[in-house]
């Protein structure tokens, strides 16, 4: 074909003005394709952690709409409000009782649903792992130990707590807090940490589900300092029945597991002292604890204080479950069932997975957003350009043009030329951008993300001082916004960024700017004539 | 009968008041030299371009075998049946010589042997050494653009050759040479040549001449505007 055989030589003949043409679309290509592997890595990334993740969801009290309804601009003394506040909580708390989770679990979108209890409970003979004071605790008697642990951590939700924007989670009611966190789990499901593998049994054997025998597992660390073995009894006591004979419940240690993270799961802030050591996790089952729970209500007396506030002696627990789903979409289905299924909008329904996947690639979600805005501007910057230079070259081959037209050339096959020299020397432009871009996106966008991570990680941890009391609410099933800030594992790296599909879209950028580059040629090319081009030579 | 024809055509200009021809009836036949003389501006490019269907009448028909040529496909018409020798060359400055008759030959679509051979060929004939031919058009004389020009309406072969001064720029002895061209063409080959010339030498050696007058006026309604004289 003779015409690709011209717009080849003519590429050649007119050097200059292929060279601008080509630099102009290299630089478009290859910031395309920077620009479209970043948003590709930030795809991958998300796909690839989506297939990993399994997708769980729990159902929790809406905290900000409860600050709103008793946002200090309402009526009502602070006291009073607070008090509200309190019974609100407590009344919506019993909304999430285990029957009520496990109605929702019935939804189709639940592919599988587990549960836990949680209670705080003080030692009696045994002695908590206290990483806060430097070494391990130096209180001897289990008296004191409650008594220094309750002014440690001081009353959970009591006046003092300092609790205006901060309500509880758990506890709620006013109970003392142990310095044992008790966790009954349904299934061995639920014990993620284990399923995870940052905890492992490092002797004896787990506890039994069906919860006959108080049997529980302990962590290394407290079974050293308190010189526990398996097959070893403890007796762990209500930190609420502060006066009478104690209420006491002993346990069966049938195996140590020990932790591979760091025994203080939540940094920075204060700590409340020993229960916020995961090394003081009991971990039984949930029949045994809520058998316990059970028991402790049924004996516990109530008692008014000097402010009218009524506090019983019994166990404090929180019951919590856990939905299993099988994809993202599932679980955003669930969210809608629910509430079709009455759950009110005092509660929410959240994913930790998502919530911590989604954190995980903000930093490089938000470059993906910014690659898009400078892909646009790139794309428009650039086919203004390209299409100024066509204008003013194709003045210059008017002259051509009109000979072409003049020996016979037909306007279609000249049009024709035109586009596939334009073509050429875009797509050469385009496999250089690619290649640069290829080579180049990779480091690009993982020092792009070192700053968007350093950027979002001073974000993070400022929130995180201004709401420093938070810090120390690291209870089991308890996240805070801080922690998900300053914990969550940034995606901070990218393998490969540019791959097939940067590659077809790059080739789609190409013939977008070939189409800009040539319908100015096809316009002029249709309506030339010859005969005025040739008798007007300007 | 003839292969070409103006049917009382008249033209002017857009834009301007003046018709530059009026009433036109030639006849051109195959295996003839036609000469078309008249002063400058009489309108022989004119007729040139109406002829090559370059622009069209704006009264009367221009008639290729019969056909009104602008029933014809014109590219097909310009780029097979006529060749073109334009008063300006029209060549493309950044070929070469060969290239810019080896161009014409593919536009034409018609079958060679040997495009690049025959190309240098009839660079040849016109007198054009092996170096000029590859030399670019930018780079070569008027008299040798002119010749260039001569060779690419003649590669690809067609039944009529159009030439505006073919020999305008060139010394008597090149002139006869070029003649001599298109005499052969005409008697061996019976091919139809229109010479547009203000040489006497050319006009001599033309089978017929027509003479334009330059017309004066606002488009007069005088009806015989160029004489017919055998040569
Ligand atoms: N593009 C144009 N627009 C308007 N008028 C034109 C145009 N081209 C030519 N003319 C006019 O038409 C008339 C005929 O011009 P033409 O070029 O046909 O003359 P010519 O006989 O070829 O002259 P020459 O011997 O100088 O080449 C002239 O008066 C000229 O001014
Ligand atoms: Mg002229």
């Amino acid at each position: 074909m003779y015409i690709v055989k011209n717009a080849l030589r003519s590429i050649t003949r007119s050097l200059s003005r292929n060279i601008l043409i080509c630099i102009i679309a290299l630089v478009i290509a290859t910031s395309a394709c920077i620009a479209l592997s970043i948003k590709q890595s930030s795809a991958t990334a998300k796909d690839n952690a989506l297939k990993q993740i399994n997708v769980t969801g729990v159902i929790s009290i809406n905290e900000e709409k409860l600050q709103q309804q008793f946002a200090p601009s309402s009526s009502g003394s602070s006291s009073t409000q607070r008090k509200n506040m309190r019974t609100q909580m407590s009344t919506l708390e019993s909304g999430l009782s285990l029957t009520n989770l496990q109605k929702y679990a019935k939804a189709s979108s639940v592919s599988n649903f587990y549960y836990q209890i949680s209670s705080s409970m003080n030692g009696s003979g045994i002695d908590a792992v206290d990483t806060n004071q430097g070494n391990f605790s130096t209180s001897t008697s289990p008296t004191s130990t409650s008594s220094s642990s309750s002014k440690k951590s001081g009353e959970f939700g009591g006046e003092n707590g300092g609790g205006n924007s901060n309500a509880p989670k758990m506890f709620a009611g006013m109970g003392q807090q142990g310095d044992f966190t008790v966790i009954g789990y349904s299934t061995s499901k639920a014990m993620t940490d284990f399923v995870s593998g940052t905890k492992k049994l490092s002797s004896g054997s787990m506890f039994t589900f069906d919860g006959k025998n108080n049997s529980c597992i302990i962590s290394d660390q407290l079974a050293t300092y308190n010189s526990l073995k398996v097959g070893s009894t403890i007796t762990l006591k209500n930190p609420n029945k502060t006066s009478g004979t104690a209420e006491t419940y002993t346990f069966t240690v049938t195996g140590i597991y020990h932790n591979s993270e760091s025994s203080t799961s939540s940094s920075g802030g204060m700590s409340f002292g020993a229960s916020s050591n995961t090394a003081n996790q009991i971990y039984t089952s949930y029949t045994a604890l809520n058998n316990i729970t059970t028991t402790s209500t049924k004996s516990a007396t109530t008692s008014k204080d000097d402010q009218g506030n009524t506090t019983s002696t019994a166990l404090r627990s929180q019951v919590s479950g856990t939905y299993v789903f099988g994809t993202e979409a599932a679980f955003n289905t669930f969210k809608k069932q629910v509430k079709t299924m009455g759950l009110s909008d005092s509660y929410t329904v959240t994913s930790p997975d998502i919530t911590s996947f989604e954190n995980s690639i903000k930093p490089l979600d938000t470059l993906g957003g910014y690659a898009t805005i400078f892909l646009l501007i790139v794309l428009l910057v650039g086919g203004v350009l390209l299409a100024l230079i066509n204008i003013f070259s194709i003045r210059d081959r008017k002259y051509e043009v009109g000979v072409l037209a003049a020996i016979g050339m037909k306007k279609f096959k000249v049009a024709s030329q035109f586009v596939v020299e334009l073509f050429i020397v875009t797509f050469v432009a385009i496999i250089i951008g690619t290649s640069v871009g290829a080579a180049v996106s990779v480091p690009v966008t993982n020092s792009l993300l070192q700053n968007q991570i350093a950027q979002q990680t001073s974000t993070a941890s400022s929130i995180n001082n201004n709401f420093g009391y938070r810090g120390g609410q690291g209870g089991p099933g308890m996240s805070s916004i801080s922690q998900a800030s300053t914990n969550t594992n940034f995606v901070k790296q990218v393998q490969s960024a540019t791959d097939l599909n940067v590659v077809m879209e790059l080739v789609g950028i190409g013939i977008l700017l070939t189409l800009i580059s040539s319908s100015i040629a096809i316009i002029f090319i249709s309506r030339y004539e010859p005969l005025k081009i040739l008798s007007n030579r300007d | 009968m003839s292969i070409l024809s103006l049917d009382n055509v008249s033209y002017f200009y857009d834009g301007t008041k003046k018709n530059v021809l009026e009433n036109i009836s030639y006849d051109f036949d195959p295996g003839l030299i036609y000469a078309v003389v008249g002063r400058s501006g009489a309108g022989k490019t004119t007729l040139l371009s109406l002829l090559s269907g370059l622009t069209n009448p704006k009264k009367g028909s221009i008639l290729w075998n019969e056909k009104d040529i602008n029933k014809l496909n014109k590219y097909t018409y310009r780029s097979q049946y006529i060749g073109v020798i334009f008063q300006s060359f029209n060549l493309l400055p950044n070929l070469t010589a060969v290239e810019n008759v080896i161009l014409s030959m593919d536009i034409s679509g018609k079958k060679f042997n040997n495009k690049k051979q025959h190309a240098l060929e009839l660079l040849g004939k016109v007198g054009l050494s092996e170096d000029e031919a590859h030399r670019r058009v930018l780079k070569l004389s008027g008299g040798q653009q002119q010749r260039v020009a001569i060779a690419r309406a003649l590669s690809y072969d067609p039944e009529i050759i159009l030439a505006d001064e073919p020999t305008g720029n060139l010394d008597l002895e090149t002139q006869d040479d070029i003649l001599d061209i298109f005499s052969k063409l005409a008697k061996e080959e019976n091919k139809c040549i229109v010479l547009v010339t203000h040489s006497p030498q050319v006009s001599e050696r033309a089978d017929k001449i027509y003479e334009l007058i330059p017309l004066k006026g606002t488009r007069p309604k005088s009806d015989q505007q160029s004489n017919e004289k055998i040569g």
